[in-house]
């Protein structure tokens, strides 16, 4: 890429890439240390990833002020611009993606604090490493700026749906067999859930990848399932 | 409303020093009514182009200018033209300001004056009244119109030469770099003053300032090397310019 003739702009966007490539990092980390945790449900892992959740808001607030020091003091235009102005977005669904890990571990935390393991495990982490796929190739698009692997990811999250479905669809059959508590279905259905909306934040994510390299929005044509898993 | 006619066209228009080509076959609708902005790195050739509107390359001698310049569908090259008269329709505020070094008064009142525009001094004084204002100038100055005209400030300065022109009655003004020389505060003054201004007249703007041509104009035209690259829509040409060289340029780039 085309450098600018002001060394110190380049540093400032490299500086905010590399926000942006950290952030995403800490998430997918986070995901992968919750995901291998469902079943031995280790306490000290867990809480870790409770405590580093907060590293991911700090950084969140870090990036949407880095963008705001740029727009002031660089004026950034044309590439520049998108890509400053996408940076506090793809940070605040880093963000909500850090929640959604933070509230998987504290839910495998009270199922094991209670005595009980977590069912359906292999389904779910089935579903929760094709999410975890799609949250490191949203990374790797995001970091080389590559708007076709963004697509592919966009448009495949629809398998992520259908995955979901059909375990919502095992967990309505636990409810019915009554070998577990209320609580653990509970908090299985809030895992799963949680699982699916991580997966929705990474086509947002793609969405703006396409925004920064093609300059419009993606319609919303996204392929998505019916009302069933609604 | 913002009318959306055509004031000036060019077609094909080239200009030489001498042997050196400035500008290359460049062609351009300028719309009635609305602020253009010309940008581009330095002999880009966007100060040459502004000069061919009102025939200022006629006083450089080893300039040749040839194609053609349409102003409300007559060419302003031809040999019936008057320049004089042509720059009384086509008026000019340059980078540094350059008031006459006479009365206040007297710079504004020049023009109409030579052009015959007043019969009386009282329609003179009205002139002068009605150019200092809709220069945004008349309130600073009113009760001191005999004062020496390069006693004002610099900004000052620049709205007195933008009244000069007024005066003789122009549907079209070209400004070369006219906020290079003046501080944050003057240029805001003049930005918004132009912001007024196109409701009658025409602008062309060239400028040095990327912020400025994106807060002052509808449409912008980058030129490199004496070609002009593109020209749009100014909200498109800085959020999503056409071409890698616009880009490169806007974008503070080696290009």
């Amino acid at each position: 890429m085309q450098e600018h003739i002001s060394t110190s702009f380049d540093n400032d966007l490299n500086d905010l890439d590399a926000m942006i490539t950290k952030i995403g990092g800490m998430v997918q980390t986070q995901l992968n240390l919750v995901l291998n945790s469902l079943e031995v449900g280790n306490d000290e892992v867990l809480n870790t990833i409770i405590e580093t959740d907060k590293s991911i808001d700090t950084l969140e607030h870090e990036i949407f002020d880095k963008a705001v020091e740029i727009i002031a003091l660089r004026s950034p235009h044309a590439e520049d611009l998108r890509k400053v102005m996408i940076a506090p977005r793809i940070a605040s669904s880093n963000e909500r993606m850090g929640d959604l890990v933070r509230n998987i571990a504290k839910r495998v935390l009270s199922i094991h604090g209670e005595g009980h393991s977590l069912p359906l495990a292999e389904e779910i982490k089935s579903l929760g490493f094709d999410v975890l796929e799609a949250v490191t190739n949203i990374n790797d698009a995001a970091a080389r700026n590559d708007v076709a692997l963004a697509l592919k990811i966009w448009e495949s999250d629809v398998n992520i749906d259908e995955a979901y479905d059909e375990l919502i669809k095992s967990i309505v059959q636990l409810i019915d067999q009554k070998n577990h508590d209320a609580e653990t279905i509970r908090h299985t259905m809030f895992i799963a859930k949680n699982i699916e909306r991580i997966g929705d934040h990474v086509t947002t994510i793609a969405e703006l990848i396409h925004f920064r390299v093609e300059a419009k929005m993606l319609s919303d044509e996204r392929p998505k399932l019916g009302d069933a898993q609604q | 409303m913002t009318d959306m006619t055509n004031k000036l066209t060019a077609k094909n228009v080239d200009v030489f020093y001498g042997e050196k080509q400035a500008l290359k076959s460049v062609s351009i609708d300028i719309q009635d009514k609305n602020v253009t902005a010309f940008i581009g790195p330095s002999g880009c050739g966007k100060s040459t182009f502004l000069r061919c509107f009102n025939r200022m390359n006629d006083v450089i001698p080893s300039a040749r200018v040839s194609g053609e310049i349409i102003l409300d569908g007559v060419d302003i090259n031809s040999d019936d033209i008057d320049p004089v008269l042509l720059r009384a329709q086509v008026g000019m505020v340059f980078q540094k300001p350059n008031p006459f070094p006479k009365s206040i008064y007297d710079n504004v009142s020049y023009g109409p004056r030579i052009h015959g525009l007043a019969a009386h001094k009282d329609d003179l004084d009205a002139i002068v009244e009605d150019s200092l204002k809709k220069a945004g100038l008349w309130a600073e100055v009113a009760d001191r119109l005999q004062d020496q005209a390069t006693g004002l400030s610099g900004g000052q300065q620049q709205r007195l030469c933008i009244a000069r022109a007024i005066a003789v009655n122009p549907s079209v003004l070209l400004m070369d770099e006219p906020c290079s020389a003046l501080d944050p505060i003057a240029t805001a003054v003049i930005e918004d003053l132009i912001e007024g201004l196109k409701s009658r007249y025409s602008i062309i703007i060239v400028t040095h300032s990327m912020q400025q041509a994106a807060r002052v104009s509808e449409k912008t035209a980058y030129f490199h090397l004496g070609k002009l690259v593109e020209f749009g829509d100014t909200k498109q040409i800085f959020t999503n310019p056409a071409h890698e060289q616009t880009e490169a340029y806007i974008s503070g780039k080696i290009g």
